[in-house]
């Protein structure tokens, strides 16, 4: 039960700041007044229902998005996205893929490349899929190459809209581990997006549970126990305190919050 | 090792069918001019030996010459000007919707109406075959890269964004690949037709090239020597099918055939 503890006294400059957004889809409200701090350093998981407005802010924050009304405050320098399916260029060798937000950059063509081969070797891939089209990659193999070229220009802010979705239970964890071992190597900050509370306590530092539409923020905490130190048993743990929240079961238990009650 | 021998059994086995075809289509000829006699329909051999008199006395080269200089400068104007304006209008909202009833107005007008104003317009100055070839195959180019640009796909744009993609990357990485796997279709069947124009032009206005063999054959009434430039006509079209538009097209798209990988994660 130790999982769960507190939100820490927030001592550092927050990486991204959603001020009071709001956004509209014609006369339907996603987003009304929001305001939600991501502290420099670990993951944040966004979880809530589908419609709630997670990809919005998202897509705010990646500068994809401009909000009705509130601002988007970030001091990243680069941000980097990975998204539901990997969206590489068709046209292009999972090693150029990797290296898009390279060229994007600037970068001369071998050293990226090579930075490309590299990062996509560590995360997974055999020496010679680089030289594949993503057409005979598979779907798990794509989301490595999608990631490796997140990875590659070394960003300060790392935006991740369900990326696991499409992948079996086994291929998730694998993949939930990588981003999870990226973003406490390289020290950077992480937007997490998910339905899948599970997937969420198994990778994040901090969570906020969104309810809506309209969104807003209907719960957050903070884990006290570093995620690769978190087993099964212990997730399993968290997962139950967090039902025993009412603002969670009110947010995520849609139609039947009396039977998800019972149930925890 | 493997792979060098599949290719090169795929390419024995290609050129067989080509050849069985051929011979095929040979034999059937023969039966023709058999049934019909040789005013209607000549010989195979004796179109071949009409066509090789028609190179010793050195006519079918000039005139092959001058009809691909039509054909090629043609479609070449087509090819960049269709890609263009058909991207351009494809991108913009604005632009497409004032050129797409344009486009298919001049799509309906009958290309021998083309070739009658050509022959008005730009008689004696040996244009109207290129006039003709232009105006008859540039809606189709713009109308394929019109739809290339129309589909590209918006995930992917806004991948190029989030990762701040200059605009020329986004030109090169994005939309001239995917513009250009739409526009091939369309730019080998306006090859095709550039050929078929510039000999209906050259026909009708008397102009240098193949055409004019082939009305001269008419006015003797000589088959094999019509056959004989139909022959010609259709050799150099192919070879330039085969010997530049399919490398070329295997060369800017080799991400659409399947290889032999993929499968493991």
């Amino acid at each position: 039960m130790n999982l769960i503890a507190l939100p820490a006294v927030q001592c550092s400059q927050p990486a991204l700041v959603w001020h009071g957004v709001t956004h509209q889809i014609g006369r339907t409200v996603i987003l009304d007044d929001l305001t939600l701090e991501v502290p420099a350093g670990g993951i944040l998981a966004l979880v809530g229902p589908s419609g709630c407005g997670k990809t919005t802010l998202l897509s705010m924050a990646a500068g994809l998005l401009v909000p009705g009304r509130g601002r988007v405050e970030t001091d990243a320098g680069h941000v980097a996205s990975m998204f539901q399916d990997s969206r590489l260029l068709p046209w292009r060798r999972a090693r150029d893929n990797a290296a898009f937000g390279l060229r994007c950059l600037g970068v001369p063509r071998r050293t990226r490349l090579e930075t490309a081969q590299r990062l996509l070797e560590s995360l997974g891939l055999a020496p010679e899929d680089g030289d594949k089209f993503p057409h005979q990659l598979s779907g798990g193999m794509r989301q490595r190459v999608a990631l490796a070229r997140a990875l590659a220009i070394a960003p300060d802010l790392l935006l991740l809209d369900e990326p696991f979705n499409a992948l079996d239970t086994l291929l998730r964890r694998d993949l939930q581990d990588l981003v999870r071992n990226a973003v406490t190597e390289r020290g950077m900050t992480a937007v997490f997006v998910t339905h899948d509370l599970t997937e969420a306590i198994r990778v994040c530092d901090r969570l906020a549970v969104m309810s809506g539409p309209p969104g807003r923020v209907a719960f957050t905490t903070a884990f006290s126990l570093a995620a690769d130190l978190r087993d099964d048993a212990s997730v399993l743990a968290g997962l139950r305190s967090l039902w025993a929240e009412p603002a969670v079961v009110e947010a995520l238990g849609g139609t039947l919050p009396q039977r998800r009650r019972g149930a925890a | 090792m493997t792979s060098v021998v599949g290719t090169v059994t795929a390419f024995l086995w290609r050129g067989w069918t080509v050849l069985v075809s051929l011979c095929l289509l040979g034999a059937l000829w023969q039966v023709g001019h058999e049934v019909y006699g040789g005013l209607v329909l000549p010989a195979p051999m004796d179109t071949l030996a009409a066509l090789r008199d028609l190179v010793a006395e050195g006519v079918a080269l000039p005139a092959a010459l001058e009809t691909a200089r039509d054909a090629l400068i043609g479609f070449l104007v087509t090819a960049v000007v269709g890609v263009i304006v058909g991207a351009v209008a494809g991108l913009s909202v604005t632009v497409g919707r004032l050129l797409e009833p344009l486009v298919r107005f001049f799509l309906g007008v009958p290309a021998i109406a083309w070739v009658v104003l050509a022959l008005i317009w730009f008689a004696g100055s040996g244009l109207a075959a290129v006039f003709t070839v232009v105006v008859t195959t540039l809606p189709v180019v713009i109308i394929g890269a019109m739809q290339g640009a129309r589909t590209l796909d918006r995930d992917v744009v806004d991948m190029a964004r989030v990762f701040r993609a200059p605009p020329w990357v986004r030109v090169v990485d994005l939309y001239v690949p995917h513009i250009l796997s739409y526009v091939f279709p369309a730019l080998a069947t306006a090859m095709g037709l550039s050929w078929k124009l510039a000999v209906m032009a050259e026909v009708l206005g008397g102009t240098a090239g193949i055409g004019e063999g082939l009305s001269l054959a008419r006015v003797n009434i000589d088959t094999a020597d019509a056959m004989a430039w139909i022959l010609l006509a259709l050799v150099m079209l192919l070879s330039l099918e085969g010997l530049v538009m399919d490398p070329l097209r295997r060369r800017l798209e080799p991400w659409r055939t399947r290889g032999n990988g993929g499968g493991r994660s």
